[in-house]
């Protein structure tokens, strides 16, 4: 398993980031959390920091169903930016709905598509993939 | 005896001719008789050629002057005792000035033969018909005359009384009456017919009847002539024809001509023809107006006369029932409509009597099949005179406006579908993001809520709670399937290998089938394929091949044998286990209902055989269940083979 540095977390549901944290923080595979609660903020945030020259994040974990700008939304505003685009993006999603699962072959970004409940077997998973 | 002149006529006469007063004929009189016949061969001739039924001799100046021979005697019944008296008056004073007549009207000289028709009183004085053939005989003195008589036949006198009664009518009538001889082709009218025509009898010559077609308008000439050619033949009981007739302005009149044949020649040959011609102008020009009014009807439309004829039609009904526009006027409905129901004559029959009919919407069907949605009505029309001439019948065809009706219903059918679906969809969402995230929260906190207080793991509460978010996990799980089979459309099936989905299916279900010490037998060929969707035929597998496990009776040793079998329509996957079985008698409507369940069993969940039922039907097959409690269960899968 690979220890990364920073890990994004774009997701609305605040008892799902508790249990996230948790579980990352337990397994403890990287630095630092970046959170985002819906697809704009997130895309801003990055933006920002890019800019800024900050830390952007090794990998994404992205939820679908948010409000503002869903998960959908998201992937096509960062499908136009080159360096947000070389993010690893894994959708993390309470959808069992196979049509979701399909949608995501069209983005290139998209390393994995992991549904809801996490646990530490799915995220050990994830970072070995890295 | 010498054949002189003399005896000769002694002898075709029979017997001396007798005067009415029983005198005999004066030898003065056969004397000159004779001298006539010497001098005239023709006179002779007369006699030897009459082939008579009696002769009668008398002299023009004086008409009581009459001699009557043997012959003619006995013709009429007389006997020797009572012709003395009454054989004078054979005559009529009428017949006797005819014949004179007849006689002075030939001005030439002797022998000059002429003929004509008496009636002679017999002995009981009933008056018998004869045609008499006459001959003038003149001498320095007196003008004679010599008739001799025929009877005329039974048939003959019919013919000449029918003729003379005719002959009378044509003269008397105030129709327009004509006549013809067919056999000589003379064409007669009375005055009143040509003055249809608003001519005077002097102005108007035509003698023949080729001469009189100059008068007929071309138009219907021929179909004149035909109706007349099919009457003289006998084709026709009687002759009547629509036919314009020029006026002396020279503008056409229609007439309606009837005729019929009076008498026939000898050789059978119809010989006199009357007839008589009505004015139906107005009446022909008011169905005119109509006819090319209705011709012009959007809807079809058809106008028949009193005995279904055509009178005209609009362009609609002649495409509608495939009629010949130029050739229909006049012909019978019954000619277009050969196998037309009784129960459309009933209603011909009633309209004409004055009622009228309509339908609401009616279906029909036509030759090739179509159905046809009509609305009818029919009802009579009435001539100038108020009299019913005909009936009218119009029929609207609706079938557009009904399918388009249909397609509506079928559009908003399909709308609310639509909608319906759309609303499936959502809510399919809902379940797969909404309901399974709130469950995937609480798997995740009861995980931490573990690992933090391992001391919880064996209390009887946190153990409920952990089945309790599982079943809830299944139940979203289960729920999900359902709405995706309803929501997806079907696609293309692909071929599927049978062998290879079980094959896998049974490795999944090894570990759980050893556990309830189920044996399973797949006696399927290695190269099986359906045609299908085949995450469907896993799932139906797998559901069928968990049910045999999980309701295997502990009571035997279970057994769960897979067969294929290839027939006509559908391949046939069968599952046969000797588990606990289902009373279908209880359970037959909600088997494959969802959440359902036979058994209580811990992990019936019922949703297994309900979305194997609609994915089966999804692949354009079905399953078929036969089971007997505490026995077993067979599933036939109904798949289409490749």
């Amino acid at each position: 398993m690979n220890k990364v540095k920073s890990v994004c977390i774009i997701d609305d549901d605040k008892i799902f980031i508790y249990t996230l944290k948790h579980l990352l923080g337990k397994m403890d595979f990287c630095e630092d959390f970046i959170l985002y609660h819906n697809g704009l903020e997130a895309v801003k945030g990055l933006t920002a920091r890019m800019e800024n020259q900050d830390q952007v994040p090794d990998i994404i974990l992205l939820d679908l169903n948010m409000p503002i700008m869903d998960g959908w939304e998201f992937l096509k505003e960062v499908s136009s930016n080159s360096e947000l685009k070389k993010i690893k993006t894994f959708i993390v999603t309470s959808s069992i709905d196979p049509e979701d699962f399909k949608r995501t072959k069209d983005h290139s970004n998209v390393e994995g598509y992991i549904t809801k409940p996490l646990n530490s077997k799915k995220l050990k998973e994830v970072f070995n993939h890295l | 005896m010498v054949l002189n002149h003399f005896n000769f006529i002694r002898l075709i006469m029979g017997s001396p001719f007798t005067k009415a007063n029983n005198m005999s004929i004066s030898e003065d009189l056969t004397e000159r008789l004779h001298s006539l016949v010497k001098k005239n061969t023709s006179v002779f001739e007369f006699l030897y050629n009459s082939d008579s039924d009696g002769y009668c001799f008398f002299n023009i100046q004086n008409s009581s002057n009459k001699f009557i021979n043997t012959a003619l005697s006995n013709t009429l019944g007389y006997t020797d005792t009572t012709r003395d008296h009454q054989a004078f008056n054979v005559f009529t004073e009428k017949d006797d000035q005819r014949m004179i007549s007849s006689a002075l009207e030939k001005k030439c000289s002797d022998s000059s033969n002429f003929k004509g028709d008496v009636t002679l009183k017999n002995f009981e004085k009933i008056k018998i018909p004869f045609t008499y053939l006459g001959v003038k005989l003149k001498t320095n003195e007196h003008t004679y005359l010599l008739c001799c008589f025929k009877k005329q036949s039974y048939q003959q006198v019919k013919r000449d009384t029918k003729l003379a009664i005719y002959q009378k009518l044509f003269e008397n009538t105030n129709l327009a009456a004509w006549r013809c001889d067919n056999t000589t082709r003379k064409f007669e009218y009375n005055e009143t017919w040509v003055k249809l025509l608003g001519y005077s009898l002097d102005e108007f010559n035509p003698t023949s009847i080729e001469e009189i077609r100059t008068v007929l308008h071309p138009d219907e000439l021929t179909r004149a002539r035909e109706n007349f050619v099919t009457y003289l033949e006998g084709k026709s009981p009687f002759y009547e024809t629509e036919i314009r007739m020029k006026h002396k302005n020279g503008h056409w009149i229609w007439m309606r001509s009837k005729a019929v044949i009076v008498s026939y020649t000898e050789d059978g040959e119809p010989e006199w023809i009357y007839g008589y011609r009505e004015d139906i102008d107005k009446e022909k020009k008011e169905v005119e107006i109509k006819k090319s009014f209705i011709a012009e009807i959007p809807s079809a439309t058809a106008m028949l006369d009193r005995n279904l004829n055509y009178l005209a039609a609009s362009k609609k009904w002649l495409t509608n029932y495939n009629i010949d526009s130029k050739n229909f006027i006049g012909k019978s409905h019954l000619d277009f409509f050969p196998n037309l129901q009784q129960r459309w004559k009933d209603i011909y029959a009633l309209c004409l009597q004055g009622e009228t009919k309509r339908s609401g919407e009616e279906l029909f069907v036509d030759k090739n099949g179509k159905e046809i949605w009509l609305i009818w009505e029919i009802k009579p029309w009435y001539n100038s005179e108020n009299k019913i001439g005909g009936i009218l019948i119009y029929s609207l065809d609706i079938t557009e406006d009904k399918t388009k009706a249909k397609e509506k219903e079928i559009n908003a059918l399909l709308r609310v579908t639509k909608e319906q679906n759309q609303r499936l969809k959502n809510f399919a969402q809902i379940v797969s993001h909404n309901l399974r995230s709130h469950y995937g929260n609480s798997e995740m906190l009861l995980e931490m809520l573990e690992e933090e207080n391992p001391s919880l793991r064996n209390t009887t509460t946190f153990d409920y709670i952990r089945k309790t978010t599982e079943r809830l996990n299944s139940a979203i799980y289960h729920l999900n399937d359902v709405i995706l089979i309803n929501s997806t459309p079907s696609c293309d099936f692909i071929k599927v290998d049978l062998n290879e989905v079980l094959k896998t299916a049974l490795i999944n279900a090894e570990m759980n089938a050893a556990k309830h010490k189920v044996s399973i037998t797949n006696s399927i060929n290695e190269t099986t394929h359906i045609l299908g969707i085949k995450t469907y035929l896993e799932s139906i597998i797998h559901n069928l091949v968990d049910n045999a496990i999980k309701f295997s009776s502990p009571e035997r040793t279970s057994f769960l044998k897979i067969t294929y079998t290839k027939e006509d329509l559908f391949g046939i996957l069968t599952f046969e286990d000797n588990g606990l079985g289902i009373d279908l008698e209880k359970n037959k409507n909600k088997l494959f209902g969802m959440y359902k369940t036979f058994h209580k069993h811990i992990e019936a969940r019922g949703v297994g055989l309900f979305i194997c039922k609609h994915q089966a039907e999804a692949m354009g097959g079905h399953i078929e269940i036969e089971s007997t409690v505490n026995v077993g269960t067979i599933f036939k899968v109904f798949l289409q083979h490749e």
